[in-house]
């Protein structure tokens, strides 16, 4: 039933135009960024780099790790495929009809969040390859060994769609609290410059293990040593399972 | 033999300090249209609700389709409903709606979809966007959505709410239909009594959270002297005649009338039958049972005690 709801999911968004808007929006961005070797986003930790990137020739690598530091922009971006997953589902009621079938509330909780993760996959799949293709078209070197500068693109693309869909999932969280596709919608898209702000304000070191895309940009451009990634990973896969856990409870003891 | 589809035993639910619904017991068997009827807050919906697990059982238990506890989910896959209004995403299609209902249960799409458009008569609009739908074709829609799992169960919530009178014998044609040719059984509130007594078989009557009477479509007939009322000066004749031919419930009323308890007899072949005997027969009509007045006094005894 949960593959079922997966599917069902994916042909729905097949049916969307802002499904394809999306991704047409992802290529021009990256092609974009890219080519004029512009970068920007909310970060904190990326500015030794952005230097770097200022003054050094681009390279292929040098794109992709641009393309990182500009990836909280992507945010804004993809909260219509959150809408369209899991907003609509509440917004017009239609996961009534799915309820009232065999997929168990957890299932549903699941096939949510592996739809959300299965999106953003494809999506930074398409911003990262639409950037490595763009700087090899403008004639750069790669920067790396192809097969070292291969590698690096791979870990970029899981980890930015990881640490992505956890901010999603926090958004999934508080729509079944709330219903409000709209607070969802907010805190999703305000998480990183929040964490940021309240990380500049207090000063709190342990809120480096909400940070999500800061964590994103640190991993994929290795500026964050080896030994603080188990935390930090092992916070994310703690908080996803928080998500799960506490959506499923929520919507089990609702009044739907 | 009759199967239980639903039993609900000793069923409450509370909202804070309202109480929904009070020790609720009701059987609904295969091949019922069972009719719930209530006044606006009464606990109709509450109750499908509960049935549906949209909302979570305090007390009590319901039993679906043989099912309680961990299998209930199970069984709730052999039920179609319609909660409150029919639930679809309005920018697709219909037929993409209904398609999407067929991927969510595993199921083929291509002969469902098409049978199910032709089922509740949306064939043509099946390129539609189901935003773009009259009032009227979106309750076929939520309907299409319900039965395209073929269930062997049907919860409607107040499905003719809104619907032109024409629609509404288009629906309750539908609900027949599934009902006799896929043994459909069905479980239905509506404000439009008229309407569910043509439809259904058994009635639920529940009132301030309590089924306060459960009846068949016999039952209420009877109690509503509904049948074939012949005026004539010579009852007692008739009555003998009528009695020879076979016709049930005989009930003399006065020493003018005689009344056929029964709504599925034709006057014309009575008449003919008291005429061709020699009594000479005043009038004879057909008295329908009306749910109205049964459910208007029900009231007033309930506002009694």
């Amino acid at each position: 039933m949960m593959i079922n709801q997966i599917r069902a999911d994916f042909y729905r968004q097949r049916h969307t135009w802002g499904c394809y808007l999306t991704v047409l929006l992802t290529i021009i961005f990256s092609a974009v960024i890219t080519a004029r070797e512009s970068v920007g986003g909310i970060m904190i930790n990326g500015t030794d780099l952005l230097q770097r990137l200022e003054s050094s020739r681009w390279t292929v690598l040098s794109g992709l790790q641009s393309a990182t530091l500009s990836s909280s922009v992507l945010l804004y971006g993809y909260l219509g495929i959150f809408v369209i997953v899991v907003g609509y589902e509440f917004s017009q009621s239609t996961y009534k009809n799915t309820l009232i079938s065999r997929i168990s509330r957890l299932q549903f909780i699941i096939a949510k969040f592996l739809t959300l993760f299965l999106d953003l996959l494809r999506l930074v799949l398409l911003y990262y390859l639409t950037a490595f293709l763009t700087g090899k078209i403008a004639g750069r070197a790669w920067g790396e060994s192809l097969p070292t500068l291969l590698g690096h693109l791979g870990m970029m693309i899981l980890t930015v769609a990881f640490f992505m869909n956890v901010i999603f999932g926090i958004g999934l969280l508080l729509l079944i609290l709330t219903h409000s596709t709209v607070i969802a919608a907010v805190v999703i898209a305000v998480w990183p410059l929040l964490i940021s702000l309240l990380g500049m304000a207090t000063k709190w070191s342990w809120l480096k293990y909400f940070d999500f895309m800061g964590t994103a940009q640190q991993i994929t451009t290795q500026t964050l040593v080896t030994i603080k990634f188990g935390p930090i990973i092992g916070t994310s896969v703690g908080l996803i399972i928080v998500i799960i856990v506490g959506s499923t409870i929520a919507i089990r003891h609702q009044e739907l | 033999m009759t199967v239980p589809v639903l039993q609900i035993n000793q069923v409450s639910k509370r909202f804070g300090h309202y109480q929904a619904l009070s020790d609720i017991n009701l059987t609904i068997n295969q091949g019922d249209i069972f009719g719930l009827i209530g006044e606006n807050g009464a606990g109709k919906t509450t109750l499908m609700r509960l049935i549906t697990q949209l909302s979570p059982l305090q007390q009590g238990q319901i039993t679906l389709l043989g099912a309680t506890g961990q299998h209930y989910q199970q069984a709730l896959s052999h039920v179609g409903a319609i909660i409150e209004s029919p639930a679809f995403f309005k920018k697709l299609t219909v037929a993409e709606n209904l398609k999407l209902c067929a991927i969510q249960h595993g199921l083929p799409a291509s002969p469902l979809v098409k049978q199910t458009l032709a089922f509740v008569g949306l064939t043509a609009k099946a390129n539609t966007k189901a935003g773009h739908l009259s009032l009227g074709q979106k309750q076929r829609l939520g309907l299409g959505l319900a039965i395209l799992p073929q269930p062997d169960f049907l919860i409607l919530d107040e499905p003719i709410n809104g619907l032109d009178p024409e629609g509404i014998i288009e629906f309750r044609q539908l609900l027949k239909q599934l009902n006799q040719e896929r043994q459909t059984t069905i479980l239905i509130s509506s404000h439009i009594l008229t309407e569910l007594y043509q439809v259904s078989t058994r009635f639920g009557f529940i009132h301030q959270g309590r089924l306060i009477q459960q009846l068949s479509k016999a039952e209420l007939d009877e109690a509503n002297q509904a049948g074939v009322l012949i005026t004539t000066s010579m009852v007692a004749q008739a009555a003998q005649i009528l009695d020879q031919a076979h016709y049930k419930s005989l009930q003399v009323l006065d020493d003018q009338h005689l009344l056929v308890q029964q709504v599925d007899v034709n006057p014309a072949q009575i008449n003919q039958l008291l005429v061709s005997a020699g009594v000479a027969v005043t009038a004879i009509n057909q008295r329908a049972g009306s749910l109205e007045e049964y459910y208007t006094s029900l009231l007033k005894k309930e506002g009694r005690q």
